[in-house]
């Protein structure tokens, strides 16, 4: 599926939103290790664990059939844009997804990819996930996801304090629920 | 459940059967029908009434909630399901009593239930045609955050007339 994202000069862009495959893993990889080291606070992960993969393991992660997805952002040809979303393993969980990773290159913000990967995440998990309701979570201060996630009617549910310690600091973290099954 | 509003005194709940006079009061009005779909009839009876208030109690995927204000149900708001490829839309669509309009009551009762919509509910899309007569009711959508998407042509046989309407849109996270 294609879409356009209006730009500040207002020239369309081509985007384009799909499911990773592990054809890709190459340019994710790349992505992934960029927000890890541009934002360390918005990650469980960072740099120095991931690094160190071969493409051959993030293609593996890439190929997650079924139970979930890695969706990119496309801006012509260079990945600009991520997002995870996976349902629970546990059967008992199973009617839950959580959506991990999301990620948007720098020079590619404000163009409204945050919200066409969410748009679809939610609607991955809600058609071909058949989850119930998304889980996520984000930093306190992270501002901007906020925004974008409570648009879509994440609440949050919980706040835990001291949710990582990066270089000596803590931070706290907001647990968000969208529910996807109940009447409108 | 009761959905706030940002105006005090004023909250979106749902429907009961004690609301009926009210909803006699209000309901039966030709200015009001004038901007509704068929589905709202003119002259509103106390059988419209009882019909009304049945309908509204039943469960399902869409939601029909009085507008309350101070305790009295002057209007309705509500969102329609849709079905098959449609099943992500709802229908959005309100109306106030006359007594009530100019207040801001509209304005507030549609952010609150379109909040209400894209929270817990597999809905991403809005949409509210709007009859080309009724620029009120534009400005109300304009100020929630729907788009003016296009006009449907002679889309509308209303009150005697052929007339276009004009799509307004919100789409979720946007």
């Amino acid at each position: 599926m294609r879409w356009y994202a209006a730009t500040d000069s207002g020239v369309e862009l081509h985007m384009e939103i799909r499911t990773l495959t592990p054809d890709d893993a190459d340019a994710f990889q790349r992505l992934r290790l960029r927000g890890l080291l541009e934002c360390p606070t918005a990650f469980a992960s960072s740099y120095a664990e991931e690094q160190g993969e071969t493409v051959a393991d993030v293609a593996k992660r890439l190929s997650v059939e079924g139970d979930g997805a890695v969706l990119g952002a496309f801006q012509g040809r260079a990945l600009v844009g991520i997002l995870g979303v996976q349902r629970e393993g546990m059967i008992k969980l199973s009617h839950k997804a959580f959506i991990w990773g999301m990620y948007v290159a720098p020079e590619a913000r404000r163009n409204g990819i945050s919200t066409l990967l969410l748009q679809r995440a939610l609607l991955f998990a809600a058609e071909d996930l058949r989850a119930m309701q998304v889980n996520l979570g984000v930093n306190t201060k992270n501002n901007a996801a906020l925004a974008v996630y409570r648009r879509f009617g994440f609440k949050v549910y919980g706040h835990e304090q001291g949710f990582l310690r990066v270089d000596g600091e803590l931070h706290d973290e907001y647990h968000m629920v969208c529910q996807l099954s109940g009447a409108v | 459940m009761l959905l706030p509003t940002e105006i005090a005194g004023c909250c979106l709940r749902p429907w009961r059967l004690e609301d009926k006079s009210a909803l006699l009061i209000h309901a039966n009005n030709r200015s009001v029908w004038r901007n509704l779909t068929a589905v709202f009839p003119h002259p509103y009876t106390a059988v419209d009434a009882d019909a009304w208030l049945s309908i509204a109690a039943q469960q399902g995927p869409s939601i029909h909630l009085a507008v309350d204000f101070h305790g009295e149900a002057i209007g309705g708001i509500g969102v329609i399901s849709g079905e098959g490829i449609g099943r992500h839309t709802g229908q959005f669509g309100y109306w106030l009593g006359e007594a009530r309009w100019g207040m801001g009551i509209a304005t507030a009762a549609a952010r609150a239930m379109s909040i209400h919509a894209f929270s817990g509910s597999h809905i991403f899309r809005l949409e509210a045609p709007v009859f080309a007569w009724n620029p009120s009711s534009m400005r109300v959508l304009e100020k929630v955050g729907f788009v003016r998407e296009g006009v449907l042509r002679k889309s509308v046989y209303k009150d005697g007339q052929l007339i276009d309407s004009i799509m307004y849109a919100l789409v979720r996270g946007n």
